[in-house]
């Protein structure tokens, strides 16, 4: 037998992914691309925006670093979780060499982040062209920009995968690389080197914006990333390339956990924790839970001390800081990762015929939504406790806002009917990735949404208006608030039991 | 005779073919009714149909004299045990923990634990991580979780896949003790012929999901030399089991 190419590899990976609809992953990113350009410039009038070509170029990497990173994170997940779940690696291993796995896989990831490259190019030219913008194409500066995208999209794949196959249980790889994006929005405050592999994207932009303080207005110049940059990028992406293939070579898929099996030892047969609870022993998704706040925090309170220029030595201004990144972008995510890996334990091997002959569904689904909501609500009190350490840290006064609490409120409210969403999308979708995916479309559509004032259309959307995290404008209706939640609840908890109602169990022997 | 299990006109369709075509179960109390057919003949569909998991097309179950309805049916199945397909349970769980689990929803209490993984030989090894249990552990897990709570009703699906000669011995002595010393009935699903034999005293046969025949062992064991022999002549012989 002779010895498969890696393109041969590669190709088996796009046979293996048939049916899994990869491209709506990928198509949904260019829509919030494209939705985003086009919105930013209508409300500018491009025709006559003298900085058009800058200031799409200079968004167009800030929205990937932290969408594209979500997507590639999905989609490393999906292509490793797929041989955790079919049991496969044994077999692989016989069949071709470690290495031509990981080559074949990191192809794989190269075709997908290479296509969506090329379409995100040919369509901000096309955008630039139709909505006349003035000057000429400046080509190379998109090329610039499609090849950071790719630099950068293949080093959050290449993590991506090696987090996926190193730990079984997704929420590790996933979890880790959210914390890994909001640290690199951190860092890009702190340095212009990419540092991170996820602050890639923003060290190599190509347009660097002015922001006046004096008129509240910014101006755009082109920018040109230093070579050492360029060096930094390359050389990341080389070394997890090799890293990655050594890694590969001589590790055994799922074996790192994070606790090291010390040895258990049960004092009796008694536990007073309840069933969901138990079930989520030794999977510490809780440290997500404590550290993407932290990184928050620190981001919010670096920026609120960084910018007292243009913000007001406040609580209020402090707690925008502080929730903006939490409530637009990343809480959802990570309750979706909850609540997949809240399910995943049942979608396993023939978990449903136990679960199923044990518990009605009624009640199952209730423990899972408690258990998603109470978890939640305890990461919303957390990120009360850091605003309030923070702010009595630098020195705010001692009398919080009623706004505060207001937040507070709200925003566990609206994280339980975000829990509910998850809960039905992660019990209907087998995919541990692809729900935590929605969660973050979910929040980007919300964005859209809040704008046009529909805040009570999605729960994402609520949560950014509950949390006050884009604006502090919006009175707190807590009555409308409470019922709104309360019909997405009752509706995706009554969804969910239908589902398994009517159903067939699947199960995978 | 009392039925403890009755199913009537059960079918389950896949599309326009039938992998259940009415059958209809007569489990006797008291008896180890082995229940047998090549694989994919319908055995898992069937018992799932019984337990619930998946939803008849047409038909009905009774179980302990009533009629399985979806109110009812937890009711009922918490004073059945089932083991279906691979045994279920969470790998990143000690044994003891997957059984803390079953405990509460079973809602019975904290000492049936041990009693039960006494039983099956696994209280040593109790605090190992279950990914790290071999199958015979997983399976010998599984029927723990069955035997919680003393119930009535024991529906084990191919109970002895992945144990060693002793084990399946084992398994074998505790299977027929259960219905005298612990007062149950058990339905053994299996294609090993010479098991079934040495368990149960009633049998019935499914075949391309219908029942071929359905009644005690020794009834059938008269058209016959031995078991096997009925069973190739019943099935057509040229499937392999």
């Amino acid at each position: 037998m002779s010895a498969i190419s890696p393109f041969q590899s590669c190709r088996l990976e796009f046979q293996k992914a048939k049916r899994k609809c990869t491209w709506l992953l990928f198509l949904a990113l260019l829509g919030i691309n494209l939705a985003y350009m086009f919105w930013s410039m209508k409300r500018a009038d491009a025709g006559t925006l003298p900085f058009a070509w800058e200031q799409t170029l200079f968004c167009v990497p800030l929205v990937n670093t932290l969408f594209l990173s979500v997507v590639i994170a999905v989609l490393s997940s999906r292509t490793m979780d797929m041989e955790h779940k079919a049991g496969t690696w044994n077999l692989l291993q016989t069949l071709q060499s470690r290495p031509s796995i990981f080559l074949g896989k990191t192809l794989y990831g190269f075709v997908w982040v290479l296509l969506f490259g090329v379409l995100q190019g040919i369509s901000i030219l096309g955008i630039g062209k139709c909505l006349g913008f003035r000057g000429t194409m400046p080509i190379p500066k998109v090329l610039a920009v499609v090849c950071g995208e790719i630099v950068s999209g293949m080093l959050v794949y290449q993590i991506g995968c090696l987090l996926a196959l190193l730990f079984s249980s997704q929420f590790a790889a996933l979890s880790i690389n959210l914390g890994g994006t909001l640290a690199g929005l951190f860092l890009m405050f702190v340095t212009d080197l990419p540092v991170t592999p996820w602050s890639l994207l923003v060290a190599l932009r190509v347009v660097d914006m002015n922001y006046q303080e004096g008129d509240a207005s910014a101006s755009y110049e082109w920018f040109a990333a230093p070579t050492s940059s360029w060096i930094i990028a390359f050389l990341l992406f080389a070394a997890a390339l090799i890293w990655g293939i050594c890694l590969y070579a001589h590790m055994e898929e799922g074996t790192l956990s994070i606790f090291h099996d010390k040895r258990i030892r049960s004092a009796d047969t008694h536990s007073s924790l309840p069933v969901e609870m138990i079930k989520l022993k030794r999977s510490p998704v809780w440290i997500a839970f404590f550290i993407i706040p932290i990184i928050s925090a620190a981001i919010g309170t670096f920026n609120f001390l960084g910018n007292q220029g243009v913000l007001s030595f406040t609580w209020e201004s402090l707690w925008t800081q502080h929730s903006l990144f939490l409530g637009v972008f990343f809480l959802p995510p990570l309750i979706g990762v909850l609540c997949s890996l809240l399910w995943r334990m049942e979608h396993t091997g023939t978990n449903w015929n136990l679960t199923l002959s044990l518990e009605s569904p009624w009640k199952l689904v209730k423990d899972k939504l408690l258990a998603a909501s109470g978890m939640s609500i305890l990461c919303v009190l957390w990120i009360g406790i850091l605003f309030v350490g923070c702010g009595v840290g630098i020195g705010l006064p001692s009398v919080l806002p009623t706004v505060f609490y207001e937040c507070m409120l709200c925003g566990s409210i609206s994280c339980v009917a975000i829990s509910a969403v998850q809960i039905f999308l992660s019990l209907i979708i087998r995919s541990f990735a692809i729900p935590v995916g929605s969660a973050v479309v979910g929040s980007a559509v919300g964005i859209a949404f809040v704008v046009k004032g529909w805040i009570y259309a999605l729960p994402y959307a609520m949560l950014q208006t509950g949390l006050k995290s884009t604006t502090l404008e919006w009175e707190t209706n807590l009555g409308g608030f409470i019922m709104a939640a309360a019909a997405y609840i009752a509706l995706f908890y009554l969804l969910s039991v239908l589902y398994l109602k009517r159903s067939d169990v699947k199960t995978l022997v | 005779m009392n039925y403890i299990l009755e199913t009537n006109h059960l079918v389950k369709k896949h599309g326009t073919a039938y992998r259940v075509k009415n059958v209809n179960l007569r489990v006797p109390e008291h008896s180890v009714y082995g229940f047998l057919g090549p694989n994919g003949a319908g055995k898992t569909t069937t018992l799932k149909l019984i337990l619930g998991l998946i939803k008849p097309d047409e038909g009905d179950v009774s179980v302990f004299g009533q009629k399985v309805t979806a109110a009812n049916r937890l009711a009922v199945l918490h004073q059945t045990g089932s083991l279906i397909e691979n045994p279920g349970g969470y790998g990143h769980l000690t044994g003891l923990e997957n059984m803390q689990i079953v405990q509460k929803l079973k809602g019975v209490s904290e000492e049936e634990i041990l009693r039960s993984l006494k039983t099956v030989r696994l209280y040593e090894q109790r605090d190992k991580k279950l990914k790290n249990y071999s199958l015979g552990m997983r399976q010998r897990l599984g029927l723990a979780m069955a035997l919680l709570g003393d119930p009535k009703l024991l529906i084990l699906d191919e109970p002895t896949n992945g144990l060693n000669p002793a084990g399946i011995q084992e398994i074998r002595e505790l299977i027929r003790s259960l219905p005298k010393e612990r007062d149950m009935t058990v339905i053994v699903s299996s294609h090993l012929l010479n098991e079934v034999e040495q368990m149960a005293d009633h049998v019935g046969i499914i075949h391309h999901g219908e029942m071929l025949y359905q009644g005690p062992l020794s009834e059938l064991e008269k058209k016959g030399s031995n078991l096997e022999d009925v069973f190739l002549l019943m099935t057509g012989g040229g499937e392999s089991l």
